[in-house]
């Protein structure tokens, strides 16, 4: 059934994949992969998983400040190759990066390669199928690939995110193309990441965190839950860190632990805010690892605690989550570019993005 | 309060369409050569000297 008139524009292509593709690159719409051609049908098809109109505005997204309405999030996310039912979950994930704690302005426009990793918690994991386990950030399935591709193509549509012209990326990341998917809940020891948030456990939330990229961490030594912290911590302290670059009480960061790791480090009667608290005191780096011509700089930011540079300023910027294949030996971190909260949000298959709704995050402090 | 940007080449359309964006199409913008950070001090100081008057032309103009 309909779900109103449309205001999009139509353009009449021949109805050929190879033409279609040529059609959307040629007017700046894609990102050099295939896509599905919204048609009419397809986007009136889409629409029937919200109850929401389509002339709703779900989010302004930056920097171009366009309107992401419920239709162009529908025609975006069939572009993307989505199936109906992941349309609340695009939906969460545009009304989550438009927050402006997100800050999507500083995140399209800088010249670091940060991108939006979405994370899914709760039961619309398994009912759409998101993939949490093995290869779950890229490789694995429909739903990661096609969720993440949607919010892209919004970014860059309604946005403005084109590359070179905007967006000033300097070399962009394959997570520009799509980066979702979901926090394997049932194979981690502690409580999922979106209830330590405040959500119910029976809420589909999806939470959109800044990655600079996908940083793995190896490990085949730690014994116990405090060395392979230790190994995780000296992972992620290296000089050139964007997070450096910035004030240490901006910004969160999310390290994805394998179930191994996680189950490793709870065996040991560690939880995840004790985990924060190391992580927060073991990414102190020494200043001696900057050449010296820069310790007067980091000084003059205010950067300097006596001889140590802190990597954050308090344990809840240490984001913590399980995902992964159960072969183990492997943490992956998301640096962040600094300058960005992470922003959850719930939604309901059942029906619309949970109107604006989000828990409660931890503010920077008062200066 | 009368006003002007000033940004290094590459940054001028970024420039521009958040300017659009936010409501000022016609942004004052002074745009200089890029890239500014691997120049000498002295040849910095110098784009400056020569773009100064530029720059104050561009915030007394009337509009």
């Amino acid at each position: 059934m309909a779900r109103g008139t449309l205001l999009s524009e139509l353009s009449a292509v021949p109805d050929d994949p190879a033409a279609v593709l040529e059609f959307v690159e040629a007017q700046g719409w894609g990102d050099g992969f295939p896509v599905i051609p919204p048609t009419e049908a397809r986007v009136q098809a889409m629409l029937g998983a919200t109850p929401l109109p389509p002339s709703h505005v779900v989010g302004v997204v930056e920097p171009r400040r366009g309107e992401a309405t419920v239709e162009k999030i529908a025609v975006n996310a069939v572009l993307a190759g989505c199936k109906p039912a992941y349309l609340p979950a695009v939906l969460a994930a545009v009304e989550a990066v438009c927050e402006p704690r997100f800050n999507l302005y500083a995140l399209n426009t800088t010249t670091c390669c940060a991108a939006p990793a979405l994370m899914l918690n709760g039961p619309a994991r398994q009912q759409l199928g998101i993939e949490c386990g093995y290869s779950c950030l890229g490789q694995n399935g429909r739903a990661n690939a096609t969720i993440g591709r949607a919010l892209r193509l919004v970014m860059r549509n309604v946005g403005g995110a084109i590359p070179g012209a905007v967006t000033k990326s300097v070399f962009g990341q394959p997570g520009r193309v799509s980066l979702c998917f979901g926090e394997w809940e049932e194979r981690s020891p502690w409580p999922p990441f979106h209830v330590r948030r405040g959500f119910a456990p029976e809420e589909s939330v999806v939470t959109a965190a800044c990655a600079t990229g996908t940083q793995d961490i190896a490990d085949i030594w730690a014994e116990t839950g405090e060395e392979l912290i230790w190994v995780l911590a000296h992972s992620i302290d290296w000089i050139g860190n964007n997070k450096v670059l910035v004030k240490q009480d901006q910004g969160d960061m999310l390290l994805l632990l394998c179930p191994d790791f996680a189950h490793k480090i709870a065996r040991d009667g560690i939880d995840v805010p004790q985990m924060q608290r190391m992580l927060l005191e073991w990414t102190r780096t020494p200043i001696e690892r900057w050449h010296r011509a820069h310790w007067p700089k980091l000084e003059q930011r205010g950067y300097v605690e006596g001889n140590v540079v802190p990597l954050a300023a308090r344990p809840e910027q240490f984001l913590i989550a399980v995902a992964g294949g159960e072969s183990g030996h492997h943490a992956l971190y998301f640096c962040t570019f600094g300058l960005t909260w992470s922003v959850s949000k719930r939604f309901s298959l059942e029906g619309a993005s949970a109107g604006g709704e989000s828990c409660d995050l931890p503010q920077p402090p008062r200066s | 309060m009368p006003a002007a940007v000033v940004v290094t080449a590459v940054f001028e359309n970024l420039g521009r369409t958040a300017a659009r964006a936010q409501g000022y199409p016609d942004l004052r913008m002074l745009v200089l050569p890029h890239p500014m950070e691997a120049r000498p001090e002295p040849e910095v100081r110098d784009i400056a000297r020569a773009r100064f008057a530029e720059l104050t032309r561009l915030v007394a103009e009337e509009r």
